[in-house]
């Protein structure tokens, strides 16, 4: 817990800021993108750090795997309709009943995962951070998120819409080099019917692969006593 | 074998690196169309192919790119026209032309980074910095194709009994939620085995090998240090000189100099290596025919 903290507070407190510092007075304006993308893979050390220290048992890292290939099989799967993606879905629920780190680890690794398939790009990290972010927050708001549907919609409708204004930021930065806010509002206009499709593919995921899925992993939890205290199994 | 391929996984992600981050940084047109031109070299060599289609693609991206900036950067000083009380300037259009090239080049790039870099040696470089993501990593690989596989049987089965087998739109969404739905619950079942299996084999002790084994050869050394060479020489070159081509507000064009034309001839040795390599081979091969 110690050296996790240690980490988190060097990497955001005094790493970031130095490169963001360092970014703007050596190289002026023109190198946000590269930076961002130094940034966001920063800011996942951390994270990965607590993963790897911490202890978890074979049942455990094997049930986190599937839970990735399932959301990257799932984008095969759904691929016949366009902006259907799971994994945001797949990546709330896992992260409803196993926790926030195992709901980060099945984000932002579906992202590399299914990007082996799909194209690695310098997005990669982005997507790896969004996916990430939004299943650490699902995990922090399991409780209300399991008991109110209503609950986890608007919590689907908010991390589709803020999974596409994430990345068009990146469109953004891209683009321009800098953060030229007439750019940014024109993509995330054009990005418009996209954002939506998101939004309502996550609802709908949610609503349909919550109950299956949870009910699964509930009892795979219960069955074999996983994701509970630390334990060598 | 000498080629961008067989080098260990270490030295070609230190040559992608370097040729990211120069393309990025240059700022400089004739770096892009260097790296562009280098990308295509190593990619119609080597075993990534450019169809016809991957230009046609390109040069959307091109138009669309360069005819936009106008559009969001009214900087610059030669105004051609208005369009909307907004002047559109040759600045901005050359810069959407540099910056539409300066993206090519990096997707042709992270193209053959795709494949030079395949997975297993994503996961032989990852094991060395987190063994556990590394195992993660490589167990969720091995998922992906065999939880398509259960699709198919699923699909199939579905199809012969008879549910959801109409043509109709509710029946192909309801019919692809199912076999998702059978899919995760055969998953889960399945990881648990699988956890079982990988404790009963050993998994955590110490010693773990790799399924793909990479030597570090003399050759690999000699091209790291080469790619490195370039990589110093690079940056203390654009550090001494101002190698920058400057578009806002107007065209400023970067003095030629002895550092420039230094600068530009190891870019162009950076992002042609893997292409003379590639070429180096073949040139080999011949060799070694011909005498036979």
């Amino acid at each position: 817990m110690r050296t996790k903290n240690l980490i988190s507070i060097g990497v955001f407190l005094i790493l970031i800021p130095m490169l963001i510092l360092l970014g703007t007075l050596v190289f002026k304006e023109k190198y946000f993108a590269y930076l961002s993308i130094l940034v966001v893979m920063l800011s996942l050390v951390p994270m990965f750090f607590a993963f790897e220290k911490k202890e978890n048992s074979s049942k455990e890292l094997s049930i986190l795997a599937v839970m990735i290939a399932v959301s990257v099989v799932g984008r095969f799967v759904f691929s016949w309709l366009p902006g259907f993606k799971p994994v945001t879905a797949v990546t709330i629920i896992t992260a409803i009943y196993l926790g926030s780190e195992a709901g980060f680890a099945v984000g932002s690794l579906s992202a590399v995962v299914s990007n082996f398939y799909f194209g690695q790009g310098p997005w990669t990290p982005f997507q790896m951070f969004s996916w990430g972010l939004i299943g650490f927050l699902a995990g922090m708001l399991s409780n209300p998120l399991k008991k109110s549907k209503v609950f986890l919609c608007v919590f689907g409708i908010l991390a589709g819409i803020s999974f596409s204004l994430t990345m068009d930021i990146w469109t953004t930065l891209w683009a321009d080099g800098t953060f030229n806010l007439s750019r940014y509002i024109a993509s995330v206009v054009t990005a418009l019917p996209l954002t939506t499709e998101y939004a309502v593919s996550n609802v709908l995921f949610l609503l349909l692969l919550t109950k299956p899925i949870g009910e699964k992993l509930e009892r795979v939890k219960k069955k074999y006593g996983l994701f509970t205290v630390h334990h060598r199994d | 074998m000498t080629d961008l391929f067989s080098l260990h996984p270490f030295v070609a992600l230190i040559y992608f690196i370097s040729v990211f981050t120069a393309i990025m940084f240059s700022q400089n047109p004739l770096f892009s169309v260097i790296a562009l031109l280098g990308g295509i070299c190593f990619s119609g060599k080597s075993k990534i192919h450019i169809r016809p289609k991957d230009f046609g693609f390109g040069l959307l991206v091109f138009l669309a790119v360069s005819m936009t900036n106008p559009l969001f950067s009214h900087n610059g000083v030669t105004v051609l026209f208005f369009i909307n009380n907004n002047p559109v300037t040759a600045e901005a259009i050359y810069y959407g032309m540099y910056l539409a090239v300066m993206l090519l080049a990096v997707l042709l790039w992270f193209r053959s980074f795709n494949r030079v870099i395949t997975d297993d040696k994503w996961l032989y470089l990852t094991a060395k910095i987190s063994p556990k993501l590394s195992l993660l990593l490589s167990t969720a690989f091995r998922f992906v194709p065999y939880l398509q596989q259960q699709v198919r049987k699923i699909r199939s089965a579905q199809k012969a009994v008879g549910i959801f087998a109409g043509d109709s739109w509710m029946d192909k969404i309801k019919s692809t939620f199912n076999v998702y739905s059978a899919l995760i619950s055969f998953g889960i079942e399945g990881a648990v085995d699988v956890g079982a299996s990988m404790k009963a084999r050993g998994y955590g002790l110490k010693g773990r090998s790799n399924y793909s084994l990479f030597r570090f050869r003399l050759v690999d050394f000699a091209i790291l240090c080469f790619i490195l060479w370039m990589d110093i020489a690079l940056i203390v070159l654009s550090v001494k000189a101002d190698i920058r081509f400057v578009f806002y507000p107007a065209f400023l064009f970067p003095k030629a100099q002895a550092s420039l034309i230094q600068t530009v001839i190891a870019f162009l040795l950076l992002c042609f290596l893997p292409f003379i390599l590639s070429v180096k081979e073949d040139i080999k091969w011949r060799f070694l025919r011909s005498k036979i």
